[in-house]
């Protein structure tokens, strides 16, 4: 088609074209890595928790008084929130998962042979009691629960260390301890210290404390309350909806029935949880803003080029126009010298993509982007060049053949 | 003469309303995002106690697993923090100015005004060094004598908030205070004291709170203290005793000493090397060439408190602010060519290139300089939003340093961007233009 004609008159002025290209090149390069970014951090962050974690509630006592018994406040504060309307079930656990607090140790298939065994495979670990399972909606791949007898009451472990009888471990961990898809069910489990328990049941996936730990997966529950800690937590499971009533209700009535002890920390799981990845979702968040401005600003630089074309050219589009160009000659010449313009700029921009995403991988370890995300984006910036152009071009096609005769 | 460019700035300015804006916004949101992420990470990067930046030192020693170093890209270096036998074999020097052990403990305070239900807080033990060696300032009172620090008094002091909701906010040195069901006796209230980042304790956000009281850490074994920080242990041992623990391997503690002299610091490496070489004598696991001693800045350095992504958000938003110059270039190419009929009749009146060139650089400056003033406004928001979505403690804004960057930037940029076009419109042959009049 009528390619020569865009070229020439994009050599009478290359400034203007040169410009847009660099701008879309930029664009181009940027969009492309902070997408690749968001999404890597958005899969992060929807990783499955394991956990019914939409529903639960958490809270916390601290005792502090002299007569305060944490092993009696434990069992009346249970049986008061699964009393509760709107609760499905509480039990007590040491620690919020994917709150980033919590505890971990090796723990091995065998006796540990010498220091460090190499065989020990990390796990954050938690008390549990018998309800916890039906109140996390934790499922099971095999075994069974703890039973109420089964719970371990340990009124001097303050460091929480000792294991208990019993515990039910989840898959992730089985197979870095045991092999991948062994079943582990009645076999013993071992501390660094040689002390051993029981399996009796597997979780088929659930999520440790530390978001950002790659054994994030591995956790061991024991079946175990320890009463020396005076800080306590409970989990709460509640009806749909009636989360935020229930967060009051709950201050309230655990205050109530015991005044020597704080009751602190009442927050929705939701909330630890996006604690936790506050830093990802704010990267998410500031680069989306970034692109989106960028992308806008680009856009408001191919219109405000093409206006500046329309103007300046009127007299030359009215000379064609008189010498026989239809509109859609007009209108189809500043698309395709838009097009021109884009295509040189993502040219330029697919290697600067591929250069910032090296050099990224060089200074912060961020992997290499992934090409897949490039063709997408070259898509997006030549639609919205070309929509860029369609006003000005649109303008330049009304112009009279008659321009061409006047003030020469 | 600037004044008179000045005035046609603001004329050219009124006479091309939608192009001058466009410029200003492209600037101004350029600024904007870019002053946004750079403020940022002025926060991250700044040194809170920079003045006393060469005296001040981290003290690491590695007695850590023999087995894999602590840090396992970075192995010379000693864990962030102590054991205790070891925190307390150092504090037992006499070299430093000032020394301190110190970490987090929780308590619930319980008011006697019965109207104010006892609430949890965290405070900090440490040694009453830790308020000269760090410049904290005191409301009411100091810090308590070194008597506290050798035997056991119930001795605290409160942090303003702590003391304003106790005691609302009066003198309550001398008063009595109970903390986990013990009297303890105020002998200082500090004032508002938050540096940021939290340097001597980056454990658990090193943009977190500052602690709510502080008491002595000679107390720790008769109170039998909580330990509410980060604990790092790696020895299989038994713990299941406050005693056990206390003598364990596991690291807890963080300390800091002042070191004035050339002299005392090399004294004190000499003491770090001959400590450790005697534990390792002993038969602990220790390493007697790693021990550290890092100033502040080094500190923070160390513990990586600027984010890789903020690094990533400031280079993008530089790229960003480019990108809306360029744009800028475009815009006053069109707007300067669009006047060659004015610039041609000055030319003829006998105005030199070098005339138009100023006046059309001192336009873009005035540009920049508004472009500029509604940059940091954006910034301002942007700030905002920053804040919510880190859930930084205090706030975050942008300093004098920060304000003075922004119109720097404004400026020079968009002087930078008028180069060309201003360049171009200089080129114009006046005749061409004054013959279509």
């Amino acid at each position: 088609m009528e390619i020569r004609p865009i070229f020439s008159a994009m050599l009478r002025n290359k400034t203007g074209p040169v410009l847009i290209a660099v701008q879309i090149a930029i664009t181009l390069a940027i969009v492309a890595n902070a997408a690749f970014i968001i999404e890597q951090r958005a899969e992060k962050m929807n990783r499955p928790t394991g956990m019914d974690h939409e529903n639960l509630i958490f809270a916390r006592s601290y005792g502090f008084g002299a007569n305060h018994d944490t092993m009696a406040t434990i069992r009346e504060d249970i049986d008061a929130l699964n009393a509760m309307p709107g609760v499905r079930s509480a039990a007590y656990i040491t620690n919020i998962p994917l709150s980033g607090s919590g505890s971990n140790s090796g723990f091995l298939a065998h006796p540990p042979e010498g220091e460090n065994d190499p065989d020990s495979a990390n796990a954050n670990y938690y008390s549990a009691d018998h309800r916890l399972m039906e109140t996390l909606g934790l499922k099971l791949a095999a075994g069974r629960w703890f039973n109420p007898e089964e719970i371990d009451y340990n009124p001097d472990d303050k460091a929480f260390g000792a294991l208990p009888q019993a515990v039910v471990v989840t898959r992730a961990w089985a197979d870095a301890a045991f092999g991948e898809g062994v079943p582990v069910v009645g076999k013993l489990m071992y501390d660094s210290i040689g002390e051993s328990s029981r399996i009796i049941g597997v979780i088929e996936h659930m999520q440790g404390a530390w978001v950002s730990w790659d054994g994030l997966n591995q956790v061991i529950m024991m079946g175990s309350i320890s009463a020396a800690h005076p800080l306590v937590t409970y989990a709460i499971n509640v009806e749909p909806g009636q989360k935020d009533r229930l967060i009051a209700e709950i201050e309230a009535k655990l205050q109530e029935i015991n005044r020597d002890r704080v009751v602190t920390e009442v927050r929705a799981h939701t909330d630890y949880i996006a604690d936790s990845y506050a830093n990802d979702s704010a990267m998410i968040q500031m680069l989306t803003a970034v692109s989106v401005l960028l992308v806008a600003v680009t856009a408001l630089g191919i219109v405000g080029l093409a206006a500046f074309n329309v103007n300046q050219r009127k007299k030359q589009i009215g000379t064609r126009r008189a010498l026989g160009a239809r509109r859609i000659d007009i209108l189809r010449h500043f698309l395709l010298e838009s097009l021109v313009i884009a295509g040189i700029g993502i040219g330029f921009g697919i290697v600067l993509a591929f250069a910032m995403s090296w050099w990224l991988g060089v200074q912060f370890n961020l992997p290499q982007l992934d090409w897949r995300f490039v063709p997408p984006v070259i898509l997006g910036v030549l639609v919205i060049s070309q929509l860029a152009v369609l006003g000005p071009a649109r303008r330049a096609s009304g112009i009279s053949p008659a321009l061409a005769t006047r003030s020469v | 003469m600037i004044s008179y460019y000045i005035k046609l700035a603001a004329l050219s300015i009124k006479r091309n309303p939608v192009l001058s804006t466009l410029m200003m916004m492209a600037i101004a949101v350029g600024i904007g995002a870019f002053m946004t992420m750079l403020t940022v990470h002025h926060m991250m990067s700044s040194n809170p106690i920079w003045w006393r930046n060469d005296v001040l030192y981290n003290v690491g020693v590695d007695t850590w697993n023999p087995n894999e170093p602590y840090y396992e890209d970075r192995p010379e270096l000693p864990p962030e923090q102590l054991t205790y036998r070891d925190a307390k074999a150092l504090q037992a020097s006499d070299i430093p100015t000032y020394k301190s052990y110190m970490f987090k403990t929780a308590g619930v305070i319980q008011p006697e005004n019965e109207e104010v239900a006892p609430f949890i807080e965290i405070g900090r033990m440490a040694f009453n060094d830790f308020f000269a060696m760090f410049d904290v300032p005191f409301q009411y009172g100091g810090a308590w004598g070194d008597s506290a620090d050798t035997r056991d008094e119930f001795v605290v002091v409160l942090s303003q908030e702590t003391n304003d909701k106790v005691f609302g906010g009066e003198n309550s040195v001398g008063k009595r205070i109970t903390i986990d069901n013990r009297e303890f006796t105020v002998t200082g209230v500090l004032k508002e004291w938050r540096p940021t980042p939290k340097f001597y304790d980056l454990n658990n956000g090193a943009f977190g709170p500052t602690e709510a009281f502080y008491m002595p850490a000679q107390l720790y074994e008769t109170v039998q203290a909580q330990r509410v920080g980060n604990t790092n242990c790696w020895k299989p041992e038994d713990l299941d005793s406050f005693e056990a623990f206390n003598n364990s391997e596991c690291t807890w503690i963080q300390y800091w000493v002042q070191l004035d002299t050339k002299d005392q610091r090399e004294r004190y490496a000499d003491f770090l090397h001959a400590y450790l070489q005697e534990q390792a004598q002993l038969g602990r696991s220790a390493r007697p060439d790693q021990y550290l001693m890092a100033t502040p800045e080094e500190w923070l350095e160390i513990n990586e408190v600027v984010g890789d992504d903020n690094r990533v958000l400031v280079g993008l938003s530089a790229l960003f602010l480019i990108v809306c110059l360029l744009n800028t270039v475009g815009l006053l190419l069109a707007k300067f060519l669009g006047r060659a009929g004015d610039i041609s009749v000055r030319r003829a009146l006998g105005a030199s290139k070098l005339d138009i060139f100023r006046q059309q650089l001192v336009e873009c400056g005035f540009i920049g300089l508004i472009g500029g003033v509604i940059g940091i406004g954006l910034s301002g928001f942007g700030l905002l939003a920053v804040k919510k979505m880190y859930q930084f403690d205090g706030s975050v804004m942008m300093d004098g340093e920060m304000i003075a960057v922004a119109f720097l930037t404004a400026i020079i940029a968009s002087i930078a961007a008028g180069l060309w076009p201003a360049w171009q419109i200089c080129r114009v042959p006046p005749a061409g233009y004054l013959k279509t009049q």
